[in-house]
């Protein structure tokens, strides 16, 4: 049987997660006993319109980013979305509490209109994602536990717990505790609550829960002190609006 | 047996001696919490602290554990649990201590779970009693669970200078082999008993839970309000279960190597209220809403356990409580159970 064909590409992002995928250094080799990597621009030159597995890093900002994500996903049998701007649009989320024009006027002043830009969307406001592989940045790990269930055929495990299940195996002291706010509680765990582990609070990078209960969790900021401004940036710091609002309106 | 006691000096020296056989676990604070760790200097052990965040449990039932290896040639193994040293786990509390007989109950009496039993097997217990309230969410008193010996193999009353010594078991005289113990006179059983009822009157609640009636009140509440109630307060980030001494269910999954033939199956603890718990395949959930999850957690304490093996599901450790941002108590749910059945009444 022929190794799948591989192929990684990137839209807005900082490619911090490809570069997770070539710090597996250990295990590379091995990977690559299974597959061929065939599109990697973090690691090779050599590119190929053939391929059956695409990892998608980045989130999209641009009408022309549009095609080029429709003409991979037609390429590809499999498409994963590769890290927190392509899942839920990462940090790059923040630039959707401006306007386009005013995010234009601030990065490039006058020359604002030679560039074209949009309220950024994670890629599955594009096109069909298959699964998804959170966090900014990915767990290599988690990566390399993907491959492996996409080569036997087996359903790769799609985290759907909150992050304090990890965070509460790890016998961490709880953030809130210390006297921090923190997203633990309705954000997607996967990451071993690697944030509380060192002291400090889950921003939700892997993304609020499909079916978090918001309404609560906002009381419990609002307890613990935190004022509306500070929630909605809580909220938003990593996720797009439209992305959550989208999946508050799913099924709870 | 007379009742003994040992000085706090000779206990601790006493444990020391013990690390040249045992293998010592015991409570240990990392920054602001408690956790139950190996100890290699007893200087470490905190026999005196408020309670752990995730129960003992996990020194019989890790939170993630092997149970069997296998490889592409149709060979498998099973992991090897070492048993050459045995563990001395030090200074439960007595809540701890009655859940780990319930854990007992369902793991250990046959046939039994192979790795709980080894692990169980090879552990001498000692607990050690309350004098004060462990923290303000503990409601042990409640569910009847303070004082109690439960599992221990000895239980050590802490008084201002010595622990008074009960050993409860063959193992636990065994490793009591040597201590420095003296004779207890009545003045230190009515020390105990002067303390006890300054600390009982000092426990948020001081009312008892009618176990009896609690079953029977949650037989007629499937419908009560409170579920939805709960369902509007709880985050299901899981942490009610995942700090529970008497939660055991668990997941299993298979953890490939890269040769995608060789592996291992692990279990690792799961929790009732997260979304997958009751998902089968299909996409269809059993439990699909917060309310039927809270639901079943608060059923499984209060009724499903207490009915089969007539042993309460929870304990009042208070540890769910203390660590639910949200503040769902059990003991109110059980008081807002209790109160419409006696309405009825």
């Amino acid at each position: 049987m022929a190794k799948p064909r591989i192929a990684f590409f990137d839209f807005a992002c900082c490619e911090g997660c490809q570069l997770q995928v070539i710090n597996l250094e250990a295990e590379l080799l091995d990977v690559l006993d299974h597959v061929d990597i065939v599109t990697f621009r973090e690691a090779m030159s050599e590119k190929s319109d053939d391929y059956d597995i695409a990892f998608i890093e980045g989130s999209i900002t641009r009408a022309s980013d549009i095609p080029r994500l429709e003409k991979i996903r037609e390429n590809a049998t499999v498409l994963i979305a590769l890290g927190a701007c392509a899942t839920i649009a990462g940090v790059n989320a923040l630039k959707n509490r401006r306007t386009p024009q005013e995010n234009l006027r601030i990065v490039y002043g006058d020359d604002g209109d030679k560039f074209e830009t949009f309220p950024v969307r994670p890629i599955d406001q594009v096109v069909e994602v298959d699964y998804y592989l959170h966090g900014c940045p990915i767990d290599k790990n988690e990566f390399l536990e993907m491959v492996k269930a996409l080569l036997m055929g087996t359903a790769p495990k799609q985290w759907t717990s909150a992050v304090c299940v990890e965070c509460k195996l790890r016998e961490n002291e709880c953030v809130y505790d210390l006297g921090r706010l923190c997203m633990g509680p309705i954000s997607r765990g996967g990451c071993d609550a690697i944030c509380p582990a060192y002291g400090n609070s889950c921003e939700a990078c892997r993304g609020i829960l499909p079916d978090a209960n918001i309404p609560s969790m906002v009381e419990v900021l609002k307890a613990h002190g935190a004022s509306e401004a500070e929630i909605e940036r809580r909220f938003t710091n990593f996720t797009a609006i439209d992305k959550l609002v989208q999946e508050m309106e799913q099924p709870q | 047996m007379p009742a003994s006691k040992i000085s706090k000096d000779d206990l601790k020296r006493h444990l020391s001696e013990k690390l040249t056989d045992y293998t010592l676990v015991g409570p240990v604070k990392s920054r602001l919490a408690y956790k139950f760790d190996v100890i290699s200097n007893v200087d470490r052990l905190e026999i005196e602290y408020t309670t752990t965040v995730l129960p003992p449990k996990k020194q019989f039932m890790p939170t993630v554990e092997p149970l069997i290896r296998f490889q592409g040639d149709g060979t498998a193994q099973l992991p090897l649990i070492p048993t050459d040293r045995p563990v001395a786990l030090v200074a439960l509390h007595s809540c701890d201590l009655i859940a780990t007989d319930l854990i007992d109950t369902i793991f250990a009496t046959a046939p039994g779970d192979p790795y709980y039993k080894t692990r169980r097997e090879n552990a001498v217990i000692l607990g050690v009693r309350c004098m004060e309230p462990c923290d303000t969410h503990a409601f042990c008193n409640a569910m009847g669970t303070l004082d109690q010996k439960g599992g221990a193999d000895i239980f050590l009353t802490p008084l201002d200078h010595h622990f008074l010594v009960e050993p409860l078991s063959k193992k636990g005289e065994t490793f009591l082999a040597g201590a420095a113990l003296s004779h207890s006179g009545d003045e230190d059983a009515q020390a105990v008993g002067r303390i006890a009822n300054e600390r009982d009157k000092q426990f948020r609640s001081q009312e008892k839970v009618d176990l009896k009636a609690l079953s029977d009140a949650m037989t007629t509440s499937r419908d009560h309000e409170i579920w939805d109630e709960l369902a509007g307060e709880c985050l299901a980030c899981g942490t009610c279960n995942i700090t529970c001494p008497t939660c055991y269910c668990f997941d299993m999954c298979d953890k490939m190597e890269l040769s995608l033939v060789d592996g291992e199956r692990r279990r690792s603890w799961d929790s009732c209220q997260l979304r997958e718990f009751a998902e089968v395949a299909g996409g269809e959930n059993f439990r699909g809403t917060r309310a039927d999850r809270q639901r079943h957690r608060f059923f499984r304490k209060g009724k499903y356990l207490f009915d089969r093996y007539d042993l309460t599901g929870c304990v009042g450790c208070g540890r769910c409580v203390r660590q639910c941002v949200a503040d769902i108590d059990p003991l109110e749910v059980y008081q807002r159970l209790l109160e419409r059945r006696s309405a009825r009444v």
